[in-house]
């Protein structure tokens, strides 16, 4: 009779524990989690018309350094980084350095006038269907990667930390240079 | 006698009825789709099972922020595009981690959180049936006068009279 319930007891011990293990080992990163998976990957294809009517293709800038922004005109910190950016393409207007916007659950008149009232001249994409935002793993606004010039995602910034003209222009002589 | 044996064939058969009844339904329950859905059922039954990168324990069907409406835009444009749940549900896992799906996956070592709870449930069931097996045969046992009992009642009776 002991046995027995020596042997209940057991199990019963060894399911707790198993619980408790499974428990441990599980993934409790629940909020405000951020996606680092592109790094590293082919850049997925960015395509589709810009706020000014024109068509825009990632696959023309083959060869240059990208930087992709996505931006809501709604956005505090998109309003907050914009300037950097407008430094960062006046720096680099013919060097082979691009920039270009992605709009982000934003319309696409709200967005022409985030750009009429903050400045700027770089290719911003008109996107309804947040399918490019999702193929960059994109969690919230704003959110800006750099693809280099063999057309693979190298780094990501997270909301506006980092997203200066001067930091940005550091990473790219960094990895120009290997480093 | 024969009513006896006749009757507990039949409690044996009853209970092997149960058993095949709930591995059957049980069966049913885990196979069956619930028939074909509509591209909006779909959609809300997806949206369901993906989680909000932004948000704290809330998936894409529940809560209102930019993202989640993105997500629950492109997989309706993705439903259309005739891709299968499973491929939609990997496009998020590639672009967001694998914890990007709330279902814990069915496979690997993950899986013990599907398979402990029923294999507990069998554990209990076995443990509760064997302790009433065992009470029973006890009881049983004590309706049956052994040899000591009958020499005891002989000997009250021979000092009574």
């Amino acid at each position: 009779m002991k046995n027995r319930s020596a042997i209940a007891a057991g199990l019963v011990a060894v399911v707790i524990a198993v619980l408790i293990v499974l428990l441990a080992a599980s993934d409790t990163q629940q909020t405000g989690s951020v996606s680092y998976e592109i790094l590293g990957e082919v850049a997925p294809q960015i395509t589709g018309p810009t706020i000014d009517g024109d068509q825009y293709s990632l696959l023309d800038e083959r060869g240059d350094w990208v930087v992709v922004n996505f931006f809501a005109s709604w956005c505090v910190g998109c309003r907050v980084e914009h300037p950097e950016l407008v430094e960062f393409t006046e720096r680099h207007e013919d060097d082979g350095v691009q920039l270009v916007a992605v709009m982000f659950g934003d319309t696409e008149t709200d967005a022409r006038e985030f750009f009429n009232e903050l400045g700027g001249d770089w290719p911003a994409l008109v996107e309804e269907t947040g399918r490019i935002a999702i193929d960059y793993g994109v969690t919230a606004v704003p959110e800006t990667l750099l693809i280099s010039p063999s057309g693979r995602v190298v780094y990501k910034w997270i909301g506006t930390r980092g997203v200066t003209a001067d930091n940005i222009d550091a990473l790219i002589a960094q990895l120009e240079g290997g480093g | 006698m024969a009513l006896h044996g006749f009757k507990a064939q039949w409690r044996w058969l009853s209970w092997v009825l149960i058993a095949i009844i709930g591995v059957a339904a049980l069966i049913v329950g885990a196979a069956s789709d619930g028939g074909p859905q509509s591209d909006g059922e779909r959609m809300s039954q997806l949206a369901s099972t993906i989680r909000c990168p932004q948000c704290r324990g809330q998936s894409v069907a529940e809560s209102n922020v930019a993202i989640a409406r993105e997500i629950r835009g492109d997989i309706r444009v993705r439903i259309s595009e005739g891709e299968t749940d499973d491929e939609i549900r990997q496009v998020y896992i590639d672009r967001y981690g694998r914890s990007i799906v709330l279902n814990p996956d069915s496979g690997g070592f993950t899986g013990l959180v599907w398979i402990v709870p029923v294999v507990a449930a069998g554990l209990a069931t076995a443990a509760v049936a064997l302790a009433f097996r065992r009470w029973r045969v006890q009881a049983d046992s004590l309706r049956t006068a052994t040899e000591e009992d009958r020499e005891l009642v002989a000997e009250l009776r021979r000092d009574r009279s």
